[in-house]
Protein backbone atom coordinates (compact mmCIF):
# COMPACT_ATOMS: atom_id res chain seq x y z
CA UNK A 1 0.00 0.00 0.00
CA UNK A 2 2.66 2.52 1.00
CA UNK A 3 4.53 1.58 -2.12
CA UNK A 4 1.52 2.52 -4.10
CA UNK A 5 1.14 5.87 -2.42
CA UNK A 6 4.76 6.71 -3.02
CA UNK A 7 4.39 5.91 -6.62
CA UNK A 8 1.37 8.16 -6.97
CA UNK A 9 3.10 10.93 -5.12
CA UNK A 10 6.11 10.70 -7.37
CA UNK A 11 3.88 10.96 -10.35
CA UNK A 12 2.10 14.02 -9.05
CA UNK A 13 5.40 15.65 -8.27
CA UNK A 14 6.56 15.17 -11.78
CA UNK A 15 3.60 17.19 -13.01
CA UNK A 16 4.33 15.76 -16.33
CA UNK A 17 1.68 16.66 -18.82
CA UNK A 18 -0.27 13.65 -19.87
CA UNK A 19 -0.70 14.36 -23.50
CA UNK A 20 -3.07 11.62 -24.35
CA UNK A 21 -5.72 9.72 -22.58
CA UNK A 22 -5.24 6.20 -23.84
CA UNK A 23 -2.82 3.60 -22.71
CA UNK A 24 -0.62 3.54 -25.75
CA UNK A 25 -1.48 6.55 -27.76
CA UNK A 26 0.49 9.16 -25.93
CA UNK A 27 3.73 10.80 -26.62
CA UNK A 28 3.95 10.16 -30.30
CA UNK A 29 4.52 13.79 -31.03
CA UNK A 30 7.30 13.88 -28.46
CA UNK A 31 8.45 10.48 -29.54
CA UNK A 32 8.45 11.05 -33.23
CA UNK A 33 10.98 13.76 -33.93
CA UNK A 34 11.39 13.28 -37.61
CA UNK A 35 8.39 11.22 -38.52
CA UNK A 36 10.62 8.43 -39.74
CA UNK A 37 8.99 5.31 -41.05
CA UNK A 38 10.44 1.89 -40.85
CA UNK A 39 9.51 -0.46 -43.63
CA UNK A 40 8.50 -4.01 -42.85
CA UNK A 41 7.31 -7.08 -44.65
CA UNK A 42 3.66 -7.95 -44.64
CA UNK A 43 3.31 -11.24 -42.72
CA UNK A 44 2.66 -14.11 -45.13
CA UNK A 45 1.65 -16.67 -42.55
CA UNK A 46 0.32 -16.72 -39.02
CA UNK A 47 3.79 -17.68 -37.81
CA UNK A 48 5.25 -14.63 -39.61
CA UNK A 49 2.64 -12.46 -37.93
CA UNK A 50 3.41 -13.98 -34.56
CA UNK A 51 7.11 -13.27 -35.04
CA UNK A 52 6.50 -9.70 -36.20
CA UNK A 53 4.38 -9.02 -33.12
CA UNK A 54 6.97 -10.67 -30.93
CA UNK A 55 9.74 -8.48 -32.24
CA UNK A 56 7.90 -5.20 -32.71
CA UNK A 57 5.38 -5.34 -29.90
CA UNK A 58 6.17 -7.78 -27.10
CA UNK A 59 9.93 -7.41 -27.00
CA UNK A 60 9.75 -3.63 -27.29
CA UNK A 61 7.26 -3.32 -24.43
CA UNK A 62 9.32 -5.73 -22.36
CA UNK A 63 12.14 -3.21 -22.58
CA UNK A 64 10.28 0.09 -22.38
CA UNK A 65 7.68 -1.01 -19.81
CA UNK A 66 9.02 1.00 -16.87
CA UNK A 67 9.48 4.11 -19.01
CA UNK A 68 5.97 3.52 -20.38
CA UNK A 69 4.64 3.10 -16.85
CA UNK A 70 6.08 6.47 -15.83
CA UNK A 71 4.19 8.25 -18.61
CA UNK A 72 0.88 6.35 -18.64
CA UNK A 73 -1.00 6.74 -15.44
CA UNK A 74 -4.02 8.80 -16.30
CA UNK A 75 -7.08 6.68 -16.87
CA UNK A 76 -9.15 7.37 -19.94
CA UNK A 77 -12.53 8.68 -18.63
CA UNK A 78 -14.41 6.59 -21.16
CA UNK A 79 -12.92 3.38 -19.75
CA UNK A 80 -13.34 4.60 -16.19
CA UNK A 81 -17.02 5.34 -16.75
CA UNK A 82 -17.55 1.92 -18.27
CA UNK A 83 -15.92 0.17 -15.31
CA UNK A 84 -17.79 2.33 -12.79
CA UNK A 85 -21.07 1.29 -14.39
CA UNK A 86 -20.46 -2.43 -13.73
CA UNK A 87 -22.53 -4.00 -10.91
CA UNK A 88 -20.93 -4.86 -7.57
CA UNK A 89 -19.68 -8.43 -7.29
CA UNK A 90 -18.84 -8.70 -10.99
CA UNK A 91 -15.66 -10.35 -12.21
CA UNK A 92 -13.97 -9.29 -15.39
CA UNK A 93 -10.79 -9.34 -17.42
CA UNK A 94 -8.50 -6.69 -18.82
CA UNK A 95 -6.76 -8.31 -21.78
CA UNK A 96 -3.46 -6.57 -22.49
CA UNK A 97 -3.58 -4.67 -19.21
CA UNK A 98 -0.20 -2.95 -19.64
CA UNK A 99 0.82 -1.14 -16.46
CA UNK A 100 -2.54 -1.97 -14.90
CA UNK A 101 -4.03 1.49 -14.67
CA UNK A 102 -7.58 0.14 -15.08
CA UNK A 103 -7.27 -2.80 -12.67
CA UNK A 104 -7.97 -0.56 -9.69
CA UNK A 105 -11.01 1.25 -11.09
CA UNK A 106 -14.16 0.58 -9.00
CA UNK A 107 -11.99 -1.50 -6.70
CA UNK A 108 -13.73 -3.37 -3.92
CA UNK A 109 -16.93 -3.59 -5.94
CA UNK A 110 -15.70 -5.33 -9.02
CA UNK A 111 -12.73 -7.59 -9.53
CA UNK A 112 -10.69 -7.15 -12.69
CA UNK A 113 -8.04 -9.71 -13.54
CA UNK A 114 -5.37 -8.37 -15.85
CA UNK A 115 -3.23 -10.23 -18.30
CA UNK A 116 -0.49 -9.19 -20.64
CA UNK A 117 1.79 -11.06 -23.00
CA UNK A 118 4.68 -8.85 -21.83
CA UNK A 119 5.93 -10.30 -18.60
CA UNK A 120 7.49 -7.04 -17.53
CA UNK A 121 3.98 -5.53 -17.46
CA UNK A 122 2.55 -8.32 -15.30
CA UNK A 123 5.53 -7.76 -13.00
CA UNK A 124 4.83 -4.00 -12.77
CA UNK A 125 1.16 -4.73 -11.96
CA UNK A 126 2.08 -7.20 -9.25
CA UNK A 127 4.49 -4.75 -7.68
CA UNK A 128 1.56 -2.34 -7.41
CA UNK A 129 -0.51 -5.04 -5.71
CA UNK A 130 -2.73 -5.56 -8.74
CA UNK A 131 -3.83 -8.96 -10.00
CA UNK A 132 -2.22 -9.76 -13.34
CA UNK A 133 -0.86 -12.79 -15.06
CA UNK A 134 1.18 -13.44 -18.17
CA UNK A 135 -0.94 -14.71 -21.02
CA UNK A 136 -1.30 -14.44 -24.77
CA UNK A 137 -4.54 -12.68 -25.78
CA UNK A 138 -5.16 -15.42 -28.35
CA UNK A 139 -4.90 -18.13 -25.67
CA UNK A 140 -6.61 -16.89 -22.54
CA UNK A 141 -6.30 -19.18 -19.52
CA UNK A 142 -9.99 -18.97 -18.61
CA UNK A 143 -13.01 -21.15 -19.09
CA UNK A 144 -15.68 -20.34 -21.65
CA UNK A 145 -18.65 -18.19 -20.42
CA UNK A 146 -16.92 -17.04 -17.22
CA UNK A 147 -16.77 -13.25 -16.95
CA UNK A 148 -19.36 -10.52 -16.50
CA UNK A 149 -17.34 -7.91 -18.39
CA UNK A 150 -14.11 -7.44 -20.30
CA UNK A 151 -11.94 -4.59 -21.51
CA UNK A 152 -9.10 -4.52 -23.99
CA UNK A 153 -7.72 -1.03 -24.33
CA UNK A 154 -5.37 -0.10 -27.15
CA UNK A 155 -4.32 -3.71 -27.70
CA UNK A 156 -6.15 -5.06 -30.74
CA UNK A 157 -4.19 -2.72 -33.04
CA UNK A 158 -1.00 -4.62 -32.19
CA UNK A 159 -2.22 -7.78 -33.96
CA UNK A 160 -0.83 -7.78 -37.47
CA UNK A 161 -3.40 -9.63 -39.58
CA UNK A 162 -7.17 -9.40 -39.96
CA UNK A 163 -7.52 -13.07 -38.96
CA UNK A 164 -5.53 -12.57 -35.77
CA UNK A 165 -7.61 -9.51 -34.85
CA UNK A 166 -10.77 -11.57 -35.32
CA UNK A 167 -9.29 -14.44 -33.27
CA UNK A 168 -8.27 -12.05 -30.49
CA UNK A 169 -11.79 -10.60 -30.25
CA UNK A 170 -13.31 -14.08 -30.47
CA UNK A 171 -11.16 -15.30 -27.60
CA UNK A 172 -12.37 -12.48 -25.33
CA UNK A 173 -15.98 -13.09 -26.37
CA UNK A 174 -15.46 -16.79 -25.60
CA UNK A 175 -14.60 -16.16 -21.94
CA UNK A 176 -17.45 -13.67 -21.53
CA UNK A 177 -20.78 -14.86 -20.11
CA UNK A 178 -23.82 -14.57 -22.35
CA UNK A 179 -25.20 -11.12 -21.56
CA UNK A 180 -21.75 -9.87 -20.59
CA UNK A 181 -20.33 -6.72 -22.17
CA UNK A 182 -16.91 -5.91 -23.56
CA UNK A 183 -15.24 -2.56 -24.25
CA UNK A 184 -12.52 -2.59 -26.90
CA UNK A 185 -10.54 0.36 -28.28
CA UNK A 186 -8.02 0.85 -31.08
CA UNK A 187 -6.02 3.68 -32.60
CA UNK A 188 -7.65 5.38 -35.54
CA UNK A 189 -5.86 5.98 -38.79
CA UNK A 190 -6.96 9.57 -38.93
CA UNK A 191 -5.54 11.27 -35.87
CA UNK A 192 -7.13 14.67 -36.11
CA UNK A 193 -7.07 15.29 -32.40
CA UNK A 194 -3.34 14.85 -32.19
CA UNK A 195 -2.89 16.61 -35.51
CA UNK A 196 -1.15 13.65 -37.07
CA UNK A 197 -1.84 11.76 -40.19
CA UNK A 198 -0.70 8.33 -41.15
CA UNK A 199 -0.57 7.42 -44.80
CA UNK A 200 -0.87 3.69 -44.27
CA UNK A 201 -2.89 1.50 -41.95
CA UNK A 202 0.10 -0.63 -40.94
CA UNK A 203 2.81 1.49 -39.39
CA UNK A 204 5.85 1.39 -37.17
CA UNK A 205 5.63 4.02 -34.49
CA UNK A 206 8.91 5.01 -32.86
CA UNK A 207 9.40 5.13 -29.12
CA UNK A 208 12.29 7.11 -27.75
CA UNK A 209 13.58 5.17 -24.84
CA UNK A 210 15.32 7.06 -22.09
CA UNK A 211 18.38 5.16 -20.98
CA UNK A 212 17.67 5.82 -17.31
CA UNK A 213 14.96 3.17 -17.44
CA UNK A 214 17.41 0.61 -18.70
CA UNK A 215 17.06 -2.84 -17.21
CA UNK A 216 18.84 -6.13 -17.63
CA UNK A 217 16.30 -7.40 -20.12
CA UNK A 218 17.12 -4.63 -22.50
CA UNK A 219 20.69 -5.82 -22.98
CA UNK A 220 19.40 -9.10 -24.30
CA UNK A 221 17.28 -7.30 -26.83
CA UNK A 222 20.06 -5.02 -27.88
CA UNK A 223 21.99 -7.96 -29.20
CA UNK A 224 19.35 -8.96 -31.67
CA UNK A 225 17.42 -5.82 -32.55
CA UNK A 226 18.33 -2.90 -34.67
CA UNK A 227 17.96 0.41 -32.92
CA UNK A 228 19.37 3.87 -33.17
CA UNK A 229 20.63 6.26 -30.57
CA UNK A 230 19.29 9.77 -30.73
CA UNK A 231 20.41 12.76 -28.75
CA UNK A 232 17.85 15.39 -27.94
CA UNK A 233 18.34 18.32 -25.57
CA UNK A 234 21.19 16.59 -23.80
CA UNK A 235 19.39 13.31 -23.16
CA UNK A 236 20.31 10.18 -24.99
CA UNK A 237 17.46 8.15 -26.30
CA UNK A 238 17.26 4.82 -28.00
CA UNK A 239 14.70 4.47 -30.67
CA UNK A 240 12.45 1.42 -30.83
CA UNK A 241 9.68 0.75 -33.28
CA UNK A 242 6.29 -0.53 -32.29
CA UNK A 243 3.97 -2.09 -34.83
CA UNK A 244 0.43 -0.68 -35.13
CA UNK A 245 -2.45 -1.53 -37.37
CA UNK A 246 -4.50 1.66 -37.47
CA UNK A 247 -8.27 1.31 -37.64
CA UNK A 248 -10.56 2.82 -40.26
CA UNK A 249 -14.23 3.69 -40.13
CA UNK A 250 -16.30 0.51 -40.07
CA UNK A 251 -13.38 -1.70 -39.21
CA UNK A 252 -14.74 -2.90 -35.87
CA UNK A 253 -18.00 -3.77 -37.66
CA UNK A 254 -16.18 -5.91 -40.22
CA UNK A 255 -14.27 -7.73 -37.46
CA UNK A 256 -17.36 -8.39 -35.36
CA UNK A 257 -19.21 -9.52 -38.47
CA UNK A 258 -17.03 -12.64 -38.28
CA UNK A 259 -18.20 -13.33 -34.75
CA UNK A 260 -21.70 -14.70 -34.55
CA UNK A 261 -22.81 -14.33 -30.96
CA UNK A 262 -22.38 -10.59 -30.42
CA UNK A 263 -24.34 -7.37 -30.76
CA UNK A 264 -22.58 -4.04 -31.13
CA UNK A 265 -24.04 -1.67 -28.53
CA UNK A 266 -22.00 1.37 -29.48
CA UNK A 267 -19.14 2.25 -31.76
CA UNK A 268 -17.59 5.70 -31.86
CA UNK A 269 -14.49 7.79 -32.19
CA UNK A 270 -13.02 9.50 -29.14
CA UNK A 271 -9.65 11.25 -29.04
CA UNK A 272 -8.37 9.47 -32.14
CA UNK A 273 -9.43 6.08 -30.85
CA UNK A 274 -12.27 3.91 -32.00
CA UNK A 275 -14.11 2.39 -29.09
CA UNK A 276 -16.70 -0.26 -29.35
CA UNK A 277 -18.95 -1.84 -26.72
CA UNK A 278 -20.41 -5.22 -27.55
CA UNK A 279 -22.70 -7.63 -25.78
CA UNK A 280 -22.48 -11.41 -25.98
CA UNK A 281 -25.76 -13.05 -26.96
CA UNK B 1 -8.01 -20.72 -14.53
CA UNK B 2 -7.94 -23.13 -17.43
CA UNK B 3 -5.37 -24.57 -19.81
CA UNK B 4 -4.53 -22.24 -22.72
CA UNK B 5 -4.11 -24.98 -25.29
CA UNK B 6 -6.89 -24.99 -27.86
CA UNK B 7 -7.17 -28.77 -27.65
CA UNK B 8 -7.95 -28.38 -23.93
CA UNK B 9 -10.75 -25.79 -24.21
CA UNK B 10 -13.65 -27.26 -22.23
CA UNK B 11 -11.42 -29.97 -20.72
CA UNK B 12 -8.34 -28.35 -19.23
CA UNK B 13 -10.13 -27.23 -16.09
CA UNK B 14 -9.66 -26.74 -13.23
CA UNK B 15 -5.90 -26.47 -13.24
CA UNK B 16 -4.38 -28.29 -10.30
CA UNK B 17 -2.78 -25.77 -8.00
CA UNK B 18 0.41 -26.49 -6.13
CA UNK B 19 1.51 -23.80 -3.68
CA UNK B 20 5.03 -23.58 -2.27
CA UNK B 21 4.83 -20.07 -0.93
CA UNK B 22 1.71 -18.11 0.01
CA UNK B 23 1.34 -14.45 0.95
CA UNK B 24 -1.38 -13.03 3.18
CA UNK B 25 -2.73 -9.73 1.86
CA UNK B 26 -4.95 -7.28 3.72
CA UNK B 27 -7.68 -6.03 1.39
CA UNK B 28 -10.57 -4.48 3.30
CA UNK B 29 -13.55 -6.80 3.75
CA UNK B 30 -16.53 -6.17 1.47
CA UNK B 31 -19.70 -8.13 2.32
CA UNK B 32 -21.63 -6.97 -0.74
CA UNK B 33 -18.88 -8.25 -3.02
CA UNK B 34 -18.84 -11.76 -1.51
CA UNK B 35 -22.64 -11.93 -1.45
CA UNK B 36 -22.86 -11.12 -5.16
CA UNK B 37 -19.95 -13.24 -6.24
CA UNK B 38 -20.95 -16.31 -4.22
CA UNK B 39 -23.64 -17.68 -6.57
CA UNK B 40 -21.29 -17.34 -9.53
CA UNK B 41 -18.45 -19.34 -8.05
CA UNK B 42 -17.45 -22.74 -9.29
CA UNK B 43 -17.83 -24.38 -5.91
CA UNK B 44 -15.85 -27.53 -6.73
CA UNK B 45 -12.94 -25.45 -7.99
CA UNK B 46 -13.05 -23.29 -4.88
CA UNK B 47 -13.01 -26.37 -2.63
CA UNK B 48 -9.94 -27.72 -4.42
CA UNK B 49 -8.07 -24.42 -4.13
CA UNK B 50 -9.07 -24.12 -0.45
CA UNK B 51 -7.60 -27.54 0.25
CA UNK B 52 -4.33 -26.59 -1.44
CA UNK B 53 -4.10 -23.40 0.62
CA UNK B 54 -5.10 -25.13 3.88
CA UNK B 55 -8.30 -23.14 4.25
CA UNK B 56 -11.17 -25.03 5.88
CA UNK B 57 -14.48 -24.44 4.14
CA UNK B 58 -17.79 -26.12 5.04
CA UNK B 59 -19.36 -28.48 2.52
CA UNK B 60 -22.09 -25.95 1.82
CA UNK B 61 -21.81 -22.28 2.67
CA UNK B 62 -24.37 -19.57 3.19
CA UNK B 63 -23.96 -15.82 2.80
CA UNK B 64 -25.90 -15.43 6.07
CA UNK B 65 -23.04 -17.09 7.94
CA UNK B 66 -20.67 -14.26 8.85
CA UNK B 67 -17.70 -16.44 9.59
CA UNK B 68 -18.07 -18.32 6.32
CA UNK B 69 -18.30 -15.08 4.33
CA UNK B 70 -15.13 -13.80 5.97
CA UNK B 71 -13.28 -17.05 5.28
CA UNK B 72 -14.39 -16.99 1.68
CA UNK B 73 -13.35 -13.36 1.24
CA UNK B 74 -9.96 -14.16 2.68
CA UNK B 75 -9.57 -17.08 0.30
CA UNK B 76 -10.67 -15.09 -2.75
CA UNK B 77 -8.99 -11.76 -2.12
CA UNK B 78 -6.29 -12.10 0.49
CA UNK B 79 -4.38 -15.27 -0.25
CA UNK B 80 -1.88 -15.05 -3.03
CA UNK B 81 0.32 -17.86 -4.24
CA UNK B 82 3.82 -16.42 -4.60
CA UNK B 83 5.51 -19.56 -5.78
CA UNK B 84 3.96 -22.71 -7.15
CA UNK B 85 2.46 -24.19 -10.26
CA UNK B 86 -0.75 -24.95 -12.14
CA UNK B 87 -1.12 -28.24 -13.97
CA UNK B 88 -3.62 -29.05 -16.70
CA UNK B 89 -5.70 -32.15 -15.89
CA UNK B 90 -6.07 -32.89 -19.60
CA UNK B 91 -2.61 -32.47 -21.16
CA UNK B 92 -0.47 -32.19 -17.99
CA UNK B 93 1.14 -28.94 -19.15
CA UNK B 94 2.68 -27.27 -16.08
CA UNK B 95 2.36 -23.50 -15.78
CA UNK B 96 4.76 -22.00 -13.24
CA UNK B 97 3.82 -19.31 -10.70
CA UNK B 98 6.80 -17.12 -9.89
CA UNK B 99 6.93 -13.94 -7.78
CA UNK B 100 3.16 -14.15 -7.58
CA UNK B 101 2.60 -14.23 -11.35
CA UNK B 102 1.18 -17.27 -13.14
CA UNK B 103 2.99 -17.64 -16.44
CA UNK B 104 0.36 -18.92 -18.87
CA UNK B 105 2.38 -18.21 -22.02
CA UNK B 106 2.89 -20.98 -24.55
CA UNK B 107 6.15 -21.28 -26.43
CA UNK B 108 6.18 -20.65 -30.16
CA UNK B 109 6.73 -24.37 -30.84
CA UNK B 110 3.76 -25.32 -28.66
CA UNK B 111 1.42 -22.92 -30.47
CA UNK B 112 2.41 -23.96 -33.96
CA UNK B 113 2.68 -27.67 -33.19
CA UNK B 114 -0.86 -27.54 -31.87
CA UNK B 115 -2.16 -25.67 -34.89
CA UNK B 116 -0.50 -28.22 -37.20
CA UNK B 117 -1.80 -31.12 -35.15
CA UNK B 118 -5.38 -29.82 -35.23
CA UNK B 119 -5.19 -29.22 -38.98
CA UNK B 120 -3.91 -32.77 -39.45
CA UNK B 121 -6.72 -34.15 -37.34
CA UNK B 122 -9.31 -32.27 -39.35
CA UNK B 123 -7.81 -33.56 -42.57
CA UNK B 124 -7.78 -37.09 -41.20
CA UNK B 125 -11.42 -36.81 -40.20
CA UNK B 126 -12.36 -35.61 -43.66
CA UNK B 127 -10.44 -38.39 -45.30
CA UNK B 128 -12.05 -40.94 -43.06
CA UNK B 129 -15.48 -39.64 -43.98
CA UNK B 130 -14.82 -39.98 -47.67
CA UNK B 131 -13.21 -43.33 -47.10
CA UNK B 132 -15.81 -46.09 -47.19
CA UNK B 133 -13.37 -48.86 -46.40
CA UNK B 134 -12.93 -50.04 -42.87
CA UNK B 135 -9.36 -51.24 -42.93
CA UNK B 136 -7.55 -48.03 -41.95
CA UNK B 137 -8.93 -47.81 -38.48
CA UNK B 138 -5.86 -47.01 -36.44
CA UNK B 139 -6.63 -44.30 -33.96
CA UNK B 140 -3.75 -42.51 -32.38
CA UNK B 141 -3.95 -41.20 -28.84
CA UNK B 142 -2.09 -37.95 -28.57
ZN1 LIG C 1 -4.06 -28.67 -21.33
Amino acid sequence: MSNNNNRNKEKKEKKEKDISSTSTSTTTSKNDPNGERLGFDEPKSDLDAYRLENKHVHNVYNVISSHFDSTRYKAWPLVENYLNSITCGSIGVDVGCGNGKYLNVNKGNIYTIGSDICQSFSTICNEKGLEALSADGLYLPYQTDTFDYAISIAVIHHFSTFERRVEALKEIVRVLKPGGTFLVTAWAMSQKWKGKNYDSSDVMVPWLFQSKFKVEEEKKLKEKEEEEEISKSGTTYQQFHRYYHLFCDGEFESLFEKIQNVDILSNNLDHDNYYCIIKKK
Amino acid sequence: MACTKKQCVGRGFPLKLEANEIAQLSQPFNYEFVKNIFPKLDWNGIQLVAKQLNVVLPEQGSVEDEEFVKTLFNLLCNLKVINGSLTCPSCNRVYPIEVGIPNMLLKEEEIYQDIQRMADKEKEAQEEESDEEEDSDEEMEE
